[in-house]
Formats: structure tokens, C-alpha cells, sequence
């Protein structure tokens, strides 16, 4: 189920929150509106948890992981860091990167077993990646955008990239990734797909802003209802060439 | 999309001009006189004008650009417009107001309102003048506006009107509703929307366009109902059938076109069928359908087989004809659903024409993955996820009662009291979940010792510390300190305790501020033999006897320099060949002349001296002046400071009124003095009367003190001229605020000691006199008894005051360094028995005297004694009022001042006593410490050092230091020639305070 919410009256849902198929982190909010929305929706599966990283609320772009572990930025205080392992379950591997380009989130976009990294990421960071959330990594760019994490949304079952890739990149991305690869916005056109909204192998949370079409597009890609990739062709065209031409 | 409702509201020209007028009073400063310069005033009337017009032509301009002009807005909207409100009207409205705006500003030529008169403004010769051009350029505006009513009116009815206009995006997907009146559009608008149009069973229920959204594949589709159309020419059309006519024509939707084939409406079907052929140009190029509503009433199977074959011919033309229900809502959605479809294809067929499909072709493409290897890379989607989709069909409600209570919830429940608990939902065992973990712990960041494996490698070590302990590793280590050891600690301890109190003592004496006072009669204590003697009560035998002073020291001590001192036991230098003759040499060395004798040659010369400086200062004498440099201020008290209220920062002068108020004391009390004077020395009357003859009016205050103490003067001279009426016979002495001289008074022939108060720097002088000698003065004054100093005569001469005192040949400190004199018990008990008289005297006055001191004991040949300087001495009562603790001479000074008390009272003179008797037994100071600290030490080095108990409070004292214990000495031992009884009053002051202080 995709589920628009909104942090704050902030659509940018994916930076204030990581979602992960053993766990959610969500940031501290002022009031818990934004957190119960994940709490009613995951709680009874996976934990959801408060969190924050460097006393930050944007954990979802300091953040990368996936089910098998957690990668957290240098800057993340020994407080917090007990504080996602006492939280985490035992078999997620939580991990503090010294890394010059912090905003792990940005630059790491990953499911459970494959990652697209920022090309300039360090050799020892793509090394940690590999151990720690045993992942193949691969040094890409999306859309001529460095910051792959940002631009692309990934889950195991489809990945949703930045709405200015072409079709042959998307063909090579969905070789790299095996998951079938579509182009998309989110929050009403926002290029920006990994900071609009999260996404695991049985649901997403998007901005408030998402028309349906973008809504129906992340349903079928991510298969979180049963119209598969392909109905972004085949059904769903004539409304993606009127909405979008 | 236009926004027809922002424009703001159009006032009434009536408003209009009280709007602008009253904005002119608000903002434009209302206050001119006629005195004021011209051109001020010109300026104030023009502000006016041109405020006046600046307004008027920015609230026409804005009028002018909100109102949409009909060529720039969509052609749906423009024909709209030109429909409900006729463009002509519209257009001209908008002119007029134009034009008006023109005219009240300043660039048409015909008539330029605000220019003209902007510049005839500058002709006005007056107020008068100026006001009235005012008046005209504002009436002229006004006048203007007036003739604008109509068209004001005419724009806010449109406004209003625009304002409520349906906001229809012409470009979007759009489904507009059409045919006669009362077939049912409204109706089935309301089913598929929630417009929620008005649905009434007559005609021209809608009398104009409505709109309503409607959802269709993920896309939002508006839906425009129009009033029904009549079939009859363009030009009769109406203005309600027109609004019809304009959606159709400019808006490129699917047109839905609604029969009624049941004749409910009042037309039948054949007339239906004509109206639609008469608006057909306007469906080209759009896409079409029609729909026969009311199938519930008869259905297309029904009709009359004329009818039938006329929609036939339709659906030949390829017009879909469909049957609905907008009652029974049969047909509705799939009428719906086939106008959207019909639609979307339309648009898509024309989009995928158009130039932007390019850019748009990689959102359309999904790019499925190619194998590259043979790893399977299945979702994780956990069972319960599975199992609750699953279960999402069937209403389980025992799984929605055990779903956990919100966060949200719990906040909304609890409301302020509500904390979000991070540590609920720790992947912890119960028992340590909410446990307190520190961050940092005696100074270590308790992260960077974590370690996951520590609970096992304490347990090792546990295991390794046991059997060790088996093993008996720790069974030897056991040692018993030998006395020795325990002895050396014990010296060590009080080795280090000492170190301590020394630096302690040393770092006191280094950081106290006070004068080094210098020790006469210093005891040198260094020596041979006092390291001999303490090293062998130690125990320790230095080698080598007490060394004979050897020969060659003789030599040198009877060479006739310096024999008396003895050499150090460096390099011996050569004995000087040649004696040195010269004698000055020894006489410089030997008497200190002080500066104003020095250079002359005897007595004469320095009186002639002096004489000779007293008469080059008489002018500046006269002037009442100190010298050249003296410019004093004569107006003391500027009537600005006296009169009125003073403002802040106007009290520097303050000082010399302070100066001024303590001169004004000192006057009054030469007046006193003076009068005391009169009556003790009544052979002097006489001479008074004289002397005031002799003084002009008015001057006789401020010299009385002087001219009526002189009784031997003959005439009044300068302010010096009354000291030498004492015969000054001898200098005695030079203190901190006085010199004295021995004098005798010319007529008695009375020996008597004059004090001369310094009166110091001009800055001290400011001040009036010395506060010392003031308060000596004062208490003096009040005092008499043979055992305190009397004051005999006081007198001023320039800004001096000297004061006539008794004249004492010596003083006891003069008496006991006298190691020729023998005191005798006897003398000892009258020098106590004549001291405690006079300060029981001084006591039962309340006054302290706080410097008692064997100098401050004068003696006279008969052996009386008098108490003198009270230049410490205050008066006391109330015990609890703090006072300085820096008073009395070290040497005399008790512990209690020496540790800072300052709530003390006759104690501290008794103690004083108490050191004086000792050190007339002793014949030299009983406690002469060198500084505050080593006092103390003597002190306590005889008395004993006191503790809390003995002295409940001594270490609360502000200057309170901790001193080495010591046992207290008895005084008979000290004193072992002293007579039981003066042991006795050694006790009593000495102890006697200390018990009074329960020391």
C-alpha cells in the first residue's frame, strides 16, 4: 500500500525517514503525527524507531541500509549510535562510515542485494558497503547526477529512477540492478525520488503532494499492488501522455 | 488560470473621494502658520497636491491592471465576459477611468490638475494664497471623480459578478453537458461530481456554467453543465443560452449531448434531433455522444420507430447514442466512463502529434532486466505481511484489538504530560530495558569501552584471579611494617606538615601589603653559637670549637676605622697606607639637616630666611592666595548648583561643597575653641575689645579665632603673625600629620607644646583639614583629667591650625630603652596606676583610645603622666558596629585585630597596657613582631595558640590563619623578678581579655 504522508508540512518524506524490510527509522518530529503513520502501518512487523544522527532530524539522507545492515555517518554520536542498537534487531549490522561524503543517503542507493554508489565515494566506504549490507556495488551515475541516492528509489522488486533518464540508461541500471527500472517524479514532479519518498517490498510512503498518477506509477513499479511494471506501458500510457505532454 | 477573485473591491465614487481626502489628512503633516517662512508653506500645500494625486492615480492604476483586459485572457473567458457584461460597456468603463487618471495626473496638456497647480503653488504670496490653490487642485480632482460614478458602479457589479464565476480551466479535460433545458444535465452532473447544481423540475433551472471534477484513471476530469439551449437562431439567443453557446465553442472538451426521449422536457425528439444539427459547428473536431436520459421513463427500444431511425442516422454519422438513467443510475457510469475514453483518446491522438512526445517517451518505458548472472534475488516480504493482506478481505477483529496503541494517540490522550519513552520498544529483556546508561563516567566516554565480549572476558578474568588465589600467589605479600618504618612515616608526616604551615606563613608574609616597618633595635639571629646550641639540643655535635677571634682582626679592628665591626671572613683587604683626614666627611655622615636649614649656616640665617620667604608671600597672602599657581574658584556656591533641581551628572562639584560644609565645621569650632580661650584667659579681655575695634565690619568671623587669641598684639598683621606670639624655643619632633615645637607663651610665661597640623597637598586640603587631627581636636576638646594631654589653645595661621598643648619633658619609651634608669615596682605600679586612671577616664566617655603605646605615655619631672595622641582614639558604644581592625602599633596590637575582628571594644586598649607593663618589667618590647604573622606567632608563642575550644569563633575571623600548637608558657616564669601582684595585672590584661573573648 502507498500512502501519502507528509513530515511537517514537509512532502520530502525519504529525508526524514529510512525504510528498510527489517526495520524503519523515522526522525524526531514535533509532534509523532509523522511517526504514528509508519507506526500503524509497520509496527506490528518490523520495528519503527526514532532516531537521529548528529542530534539531525534528516536521517533519512545521512542514512543507507537495507535488511541486512546499517551504514550512519561519522558524525553520528556514540548516544544515538546505542540508541539504533539497542532499537535494531540483532541480525542488522549497524556500522559508523568515516566517509568525506557524509550524506550517505545521497550518495548510496541500495536494496538488499545490489548499490549504486556516488562514483567519488571511497574505496574503503565501497568495501564497507560490500561487508556490511552485503551488497554488490556499483560506482553509477543517474540521470548525470552524481548523488544516486537522491535521484533513484530502489526496493527488491523495481527501482524508480530520476524522470530525465533516458530509456537506454534505464535499460542499463535494470541490467545492474535486476529489477525492472522506470523514470518517475513524485510530490508533483519533483525529480528528486529518493528524497520524495521510501520504499520496502510491501509498501511506500511518498509526499502529500504525489498526484495519483505518480501514486499509480510507484504501485505498479515497486509491485505493491498486483498491476505489475508493465502496466506503466500498457494501461497507464494514455494518462501519462496526457498528464505529462 | 484567471483568478477573477482577487480583484479588489471597487469603491462608490463617493467613498472613493472620502478614501483618498481622508488618506491626504492622515498622511501629510496638518500643522502650518502663517508666520512660517514661504517657501515652507508652499512646500506644505504642494506635499498636499501631490500626495493628493499620487494616491488617485495609484488606486486607479491598480483598479485598471486587476480588471482582465478582454485581449489577453482566453477566448472562452474573453467571449464569457463580452456575453455576461457587453465588451463595448466593459471596455469603455475601464476608459473613462483611464482617462480620469490622465486627467488628475500631470501628462495630458489639456488639463493638468496636479501640474498646474503644483505650479501656480509656487506664485502663492501666502497661506491664505496657498491654501486656497490647495482647495482647487483637491476640488479639481475630486470634481473628476465624480463624473467616474457610473463607471465605478458598473465595474464593482462586474467584479462581483466575475468574482463568483465558476473557475473553469479551458485547457484541461473537459466533458461540457448540452442539450435542452430540463433533460437532465444538472442531474447527472450531481451523479457523476459533487457540484451539487440545483436541480428543479422547470426550465432554465441553471441559468449559467457550472462546474464539478470527477476522477478517471488516476486523471481528474472537469465537467461543465450549461444552461439548456433552445432551438432558434444565434442572434435571439439570450444571455443564459449564450454562456452555453461560449463553452462550446472556445472549449476543446467532449461534448456530451443529453436527449430526453420521453418528451418530459416539452420538446420531443424530432425537435431535439434539430437542435442538435443546429449547433453541430460547434462539435467539430470534438468528441461526441449522446445520451438518452430518462431510460427509466422510456427506453430506446420504446420510441417511436421515427424517433429511432432519426438516432440511427447519428449513429451512422458515427455518434455513439447510449441510454442512462440519472434516477435509477442505470447507464450513468458507462456514459461516463465512455465520454473520459473517448476524450483521452482524442487528446492522446493529439498529443502523440505534437512536438513534446519526445521528451516525455522515457517515462513511458520500463526497462525490465536482463539476467547477468545466475543469483536469485527474491523480495523479502515477511509472512505477516503476506498472512495480513491475506486476511485484509475477511473483518478479523481480534487483530485490530491487538494492535499497539499510537504514539499519536498517546500525545493526543495525555496532552502536556505526554514524553515519548525512545526506550519502549528496545530490543531489550524487560528487566534492563529502561536502565541508565551514563554517557560519560569519571571522565571516560563509557562508548569507547564497550565491548560486546566483555561479560565473557570478565569471567575469564574472574576464573584466572581464583586460581591464582589457589595457587597461593598472594599469600606471601603480606608484611608487617617494622617500628622503624612506622617511625619514619611519622617524621615524615610531621616533616611535611611543617613544610606546609612554613610555606603557608611564608606565602602570608610575601602577599601582606602593609609597610615593612623597620626593627630598631633588631637582635641578630644568626649566630654560631645559636646554630651550635640548636644543633645540639637536636642531638647533633658539630665539630670544632667556638673559634677565638684570630689576630689579624685585632689589627684591623685598631686600624681606626670602624673597629667596632667585625669583618666578614672573606678576602682581607690591605690596610689603607694613608689615614683620611678629612672631617666633614664623619659629620655628613653623622647629622641629617633637613631641607629648609640646609645651606645655612646657623640659627640667624634661618630665621632670616625664613623671614624673608614669609614676606615674598605676603601679597599672595593678601590675595588669599597660596601662590602664582593658586586660582581659586571664589564663587563656591554657583547659584546653579543651589537653586532648583539639579540634573544627572551635575554633581562633580559636589566635592567642593563637601570641602566647603567641613570648613564651615572648622570655622565653628576656632569659634568654640576661641571663646573657651576668652574665658580661660581673662587678662587677655581687654586686649580683645581692642583688637575687634581695630577690625573692619564683617571680617571679625572669619579671623576671630586668631586676632582674639593674640592678646599681645598690637596691631593685626598677616594670618603667620599670631604663632610667633609663642616663642618657639625648640623643634621636639615631626610626625605623619604634625610637627611640634616647645614654646612658651609670651605672657604667662607658660612652657608649652605647639602642634602644627600639616595641612598637605591642595587636593588633601580640598578635603578641609586632616581627618586625623579633627578627630583629635574633637575628643581633646572634650576632655580633662591629669592623665590626658590638655589642650590649652588653639589657633589657625594661613590654612594651617597649630594647637597649644601641654608641654611634656619626655615620654616612657624615652624612659625604658634608658638602661642607666632602675625602675623600682614602685615606679612601675605608679606608671600603671596613672596610665589605667586616665583610660578608665577615656573609657567612662566611651571613647577608645586604639594607639596606646610607651611613646604615646608623656612624662613630665614630677613624674605625671599623660595620655596623648588620639589620633586613632573614636568614640564606641554599640558593639555590634564594625570597625577598622588596622588601628594600634603592631607590637601592641591583640590577636583579635591581628585576625581581622572588627567588632571589638575596650579590650584591645587593655591589651595594649597589658604589653606596656610587660615591657616595663622586661625593658624591651614584649612582642616585637615583624610582621602580621610573626606578631601572631609571638603572641602565641607565650600564650599559648588558641583553638576552637578555648576560643569558640577564632577561625570564623575574616583574616584567620592556622598556626603550629603550642602550650602557653607561664607568665611567672617569663617575669621571674616581678612581684606576684604585677603578675597578677600581667594576667588580668593579658588573659583577662582572653578570657573575656573566651580565648
Amino acid at each position: 500500500m502507498a500512502l501519502r504522508v507528509q513530515f511537517e508540512n514537509n512532502n520530502e518524506v525519504g529525508v526524514f525517514s529510512k525504510l528498510t524490510n527489517k526495520y524503519c527509522l523515522v526522525g524526531f518530529g514535533a509532534t509523532e503525527t509523522f511517526y504514528s503513520v509508519f507506526e500503524a502501518e509497520l509496527s506490528d512487523i518490523i520495528p519503527v524507531v526514532h532516531a537521529s544522527v548528529a542530534d539531525c532530524r534528516i536521517i533519512g539522507r545521512l542514512t543507507a541500509g537495507n535488511k541486512n545492515g546499517l551504514l550512519v555517518p561519522s558524525t553520528t554520536t556514540d548516544q544515538e549510535l546505542q540508541h539504533l542498537r539497542n532499537s535494531l534487531p540483532d541480525e542488522v549490522v549497524i556500522q559508523r562510515v568515516e566517509e568525506r561524503l557524509s550524506a550517505l543517503g545521497n550518495v548510496i542507493a541500495c536494496n538488499d542485494y545490489v548499490a549504486l554508489v556516488h562514483p567519488d565515494i571511497d574505496q574503503e566506504t565501497e568495501e564497507i558497503i560490500h561487508d556490511v549490507l552485503k551488497v554488490e556495488v556499483f560506482r553509477r551515475d543517474v540521470a548525470d547526477q552524481h548523488l544516486v541516492g537522491s535521484y533513484s528509489v530502489l526496493s527488491n522488486q523495481g527501482a524508480l529512477v530520476h524522470p530525465k533518464t533516458s530509456s537506454q540508461s534505464q535499460d542499463e541500471l535494470s541490467a545492474l540492478l535486476q529489477v525492472p527500472v522506470v523514470a518517475g517524479s513524485v510530490n508533483r514532479g519533483s525529480d528528486v525520488v529518493g528524497a520524495g519518498m521510501v520504499v520496502n517490498d510491501w509498501c511506500a510512503f511518498c509526499g502529500l503532494d504525489t498526484t495519483s498518477t505518480e501514486l499509480s506509477v510507484i504501485e505498479s513499479i515497486f509491485r505493491i499492488t498486483d498491476a505489475g511494471p508493465e502496466a506503466v506501458r500498457t494501461t497507464m500510457k494514455p494518462s501519462l501522455i496526457d498528464t505529462l505532454a | 488560470m484567471y483568478n477573477f477573485k482577487k480583484i479588489t473591491v471597487v469603491p462608490t465614487a463617493a467613498d472613493f473621494i472620502n478614501i483618498m481626502l481622508s488618506k491626504t489628512q492622515r498622511k501629510t503633516p496638518t500643522v502650518v502658520h502663517k508666520h512660517y517662512k514661504i517657501s515652507r508653506i508652499r512646500q506644505f500645500y504642494m506635499r498636499k497636491v501631490r500626495f493628493t494625486q499620487q494616491n488617485f492615480h495609484d488606486r486607479l492604476s491598480m483598479i485598471l491592471t486587476e480588471f482582465p483586459k478582454m485581449e489577453d485572457i482566453h477566448p472562452f473567458y474573453a467571449d464569457l465576459l463580452n456575453v455576461l457584461y457587453d465588451k463595448d460597456h466593459y471596455k469603455l468603463a475601464l476608459g473613462q477611468i483611464n482617462i480620469a487618471r490622465h486627467l488628475i495626473d500631470k501628462w495630458v496638456t489639456s488639463s493638468r490638475v496636479a501640474k498646474d497647480y503644483v505650479r501656480l503653488m509656487k506664485y502663492g504670496d501666502s497661506l491664505y494664497r496657498c491654501k486656497q490653490l490647495k482647495k482647487a487642485a483637491l476640488g479639481r480632482m475630486v470634481t473628476i471623480m465624480k463624473r467616474q460614478a457610473s463607471s465605478l458602479q458598473y465595474l464593482e457589479h462586474v467584479r462581483q459578478h466575475m468574482s463568483r464565476l465558476p473557475s473553469i480551466d479551458p485547457n484541461t479535460r473537459t466533458i461540457i453537458l448540452c442539450g435542452f433545458p430540463n433533460v437532465g444535465k444538472s442531474s447527472f452532473i450531481n451523479k457523476i461530481t459533487r457540484a451539487d447544481v440545483e436541480v428543479q423540475p422547470y426550465s432554465f433551472t441553471t441559468k449559467s456554467l457550472y462546474v464539478g471534477h470527477t476522477d478517471y484513471k488516476y486523471l481528474k476530469w472537469q465537467v461543465i453543465d450549461t444552461p439548456g439551449l433552445l432551438d432558434h437562431p444565434l442572434e435571439e439567443r439570450n444571455t443564459i443560452e449564450m454562456q452555453a453557446i461560449t463553452a462550446l465553442a472556445h472549449i476543446r472538451a467532449c461534448v456530451l449531448f443529453i436527449m430526453d426521449p420521453s418528451g418530459q422536457c416539452g420538446h420531443n425528439v424530432e425537435d431535439q434531433i434539430r437542435l442538435f444539427e443546429s449547433v453541430k459547428p460547434l462539435f467539430a473536431n470534438k468528441p461526441l455522444l449522446v445520451a438518452l436520459n430518462k431510460s427509466d421513463v422510456m427506453r430506446r427500444s420504446d420510441m417511436h420507430p421515427d424517433d429511432e431511425s432519426r438516432l440511427t442516422i447519428l449513429e451512422k454519422e458515427g455518434i455513439p447514442v447510449m441510454e442512462m438513467s440519472t434516477v435509477s443510475e442505470q447507464g450513468v457510469s458507462e456514459v461516463k466512463t465512455e465520454a473520459c475514453e473517448r476524450l483521452l483518446t482524442y487528446r492522446v491522438e493529439m498529443k502523440l502529434k505534437g512536438k513534446k512526445m519526445g521528451d516525455i517517451l522515457n517515462r513511458l518505458h520500463v526497462a525490465l532486466p536482463k539476467e547477468r548472472d545466475s543469483i536469485q534475488r527474491p523480495p523479502c516480504i515477511p509472512d505477516a505481511v503476506l498472512l495480513k493482506k491475506k486476511n485484509k478481505g475477511m473483518e478479523v477483529d481480534e487483530e485490530d484489538a491487538k494492535t499497539r496503541k499510537l504514539e499519536k494517540d498517546l500525545e493526543l490522550e495525555l496532552g502536556d504530560d505526554y514524553y515519548l519513552d525512545l526506550k519502549k520498544w528496545y530490543d531489550l529483556p524487560e528487566e534492563y530495558r529502561w536502565d541508565i546508561l551514563p554517557e560519560i563516567w569519571n571522565g571516560h566516554n563509557i562508548a569507547d569501552f564497550m565491548d560486546p565480549a566483555i561479560q565473557e572476558k570478565f569471567q575469564k578474568l574472574l576464573e584466572e584471579e581464583e586460581m591464582r588465589e589457589k595457587a597461593g600467589f598472594y599469600d606471601d605479600e603480606v608484611v608487617e611494617e617494622d617500628d622503624k618504618m612506622k617511625f619514619i612515616r611519622a617524621t615524615a608526616k610531621k616533616i611535611r606538615e611543617k613544610r606546609m604551615l612554613l610555606s603557608n606563613e611564608h606565602r602570608m608574609t610575601k602577599t601582606s601589603t602593609k609597610a615593612k616597618m623597620p626593627r630598631p633595635g633588631k637582635v641578630r639571629d644568626r649566630s654560631v653559637s645559636r646554630l651550635r646550641r640548636e644543633m645540639s639540643d637536636l642531638g647533633v655535635n658539630l665539630p670544632g670549637r667556638k673559634r677565638k677571634r684570630d689576630n689579624s682582626m685585632d689589627v684591623d679592628g685598631g686600624d681606626g676605622f670602624g673597629s667596632n665591626y667585625e669583618r666578614a671572613a672573606r678576602s682581607r683587604s690591605r690596610p689603607p697606607l694613608k689615614m683620611l683626614r678629612s672631617e666633614s666627611v664623619v659629620r655628613a655622615r653623622s647629622t641629617s639637616v633637613s631641607r629648609d636649614r640646609s645651606g645655612l649656616k646657623d640659627e640667624k640665617a634661618i630665621t632670616k630666611v625664613k623671614k624673608i620667604a614669609k614676606k615674598a608671600q605676603l601679597k599672595m597672602n593678601r590675595q588669599a592666595r597660596k601662590g602664582e599657581g593658586d586660582r581659586v574658584i571664589l564663587d563656591m556656591k554657583p547659584k546653579h548648583l543651589f537653586a532648583g533641581k539639579r540634573k544627572q551628572g551635575k554633581t562633580d562639584r559636589a566635592k567642593i561643597l563637601r570641602g566647603m560644609r567641613s570648613q564651615d565645621v572648622h570655622k565653628r569650632l576656632w569659634f568654640n575653641y576661641a571663646s573657651e580661650a576668652r574665658e580661660n584667659w581673662p587678662e587677655s579681655r581687654e586686649k580683645l575689645a581692642q583688637d575687634e575695634e581695630d577690625e573692619e565690619p564683617g571680617a571679625s568671623d572669619r579671623m576671630g579665632g586668631q586676632s582674639q587669641l593674640t592678646p599681645s598684639r598690637k596691631r593685626r598683621r598677616g594670618p603667620s603673625a599670631t604663632h610667633a606670639q609663642y616663642e618657639k624655643i625648640a623643634f621636639l619632633g615631626e610626625g605623619q600629620f604634625a610637627t611640634v615645637y616647645k614654646a612658651k607663651h609670651p605672657v604667662t610665661g607658660k612652657v608649652v607644646a605647639v602642634k602644627k597640623i600639616k595641612i598637605g597637598s591642595r587636593a588633601e586640603a580640598e578635603d578641609g583639614i586632616n581627618r586625623t587631627a579633627l578627630r583629635e581636636i574633637k575628643l581633646l576638646y572634650e576632655l580633662n583629667h591629669e592623665n590626658i594631654i590638655g589642650l590649652l589653645d588653639i589657633f589657625g595661621q594661613g590654612s594651617n591650625i597649630s594647637l597649644v598643648i601641654d608641654f611634656m619633658d619626655t615620654d616612657l619609651e624615652v624612659l625604658i630603652k634608658d638602661t642607666g634608669m632602675v625602675f623600682t615596682p614602685g615606679n612601675v605600679k605608679d606608671f600603671m596606676i596613672q596610665t589605667l586612671t586616665g583610660l578608665q577616664y577615656l573609657h567612662e566617655r566611651w571613647i577608645l583610645h586604639r594607639d596606646l603605646k610607651p611613646n604615646n605615655l608623656l612624662l613630665n619631672e614630677d613624674g605625671l603622666l599623660k595620655i596623648s595622641d588620639f589620633g586613632l582614639a573614636k568614640e564606641y558604644g554599640d558593639s555590634s558596629r564594625p570597625m577598622t581592625p588596622m588601628v594600634i602599633t603592631r607590637w601592641y596590637r591583640p590577636p583579635e585585630l591581628l585576625f581581622g575582628a572588627r567588632c571589638y571594644s575596650t579590650g584591645v586598649d587593655m591589651w595594649s597596657v597589658g604589653c606596656i607593663l610587660a615591657e616595663l618589667l622586661l625593658r624591651a618590647p614584649f612582642f616585637p613582631g615583624e610582621s602580621d604573622l610573626r606578631q601572631l606567632e609571638k603572641i602565641f608563642s607565650v600564650m599559648g595558640t588558641p583553638t576552637e575550644e578555648i576560643w569558640p569563633g577564632v577561625t570564623q575571623l575574616s583574616d584567620y590563619v592556622r598556626f603550629e600548637p603550642q602550650q602557653p608558657h607561664r607568665l611567672e616564669d617569663i617575669f621571674s623578678a616581678a612581684p606576684s601582684d604585677l603578675i597578677y595585672l600581667l594576667y588580668s590584661m593579658l588573659t583577662g581579655l582572653v578570657k573575656r573573648l573566651e580565648f
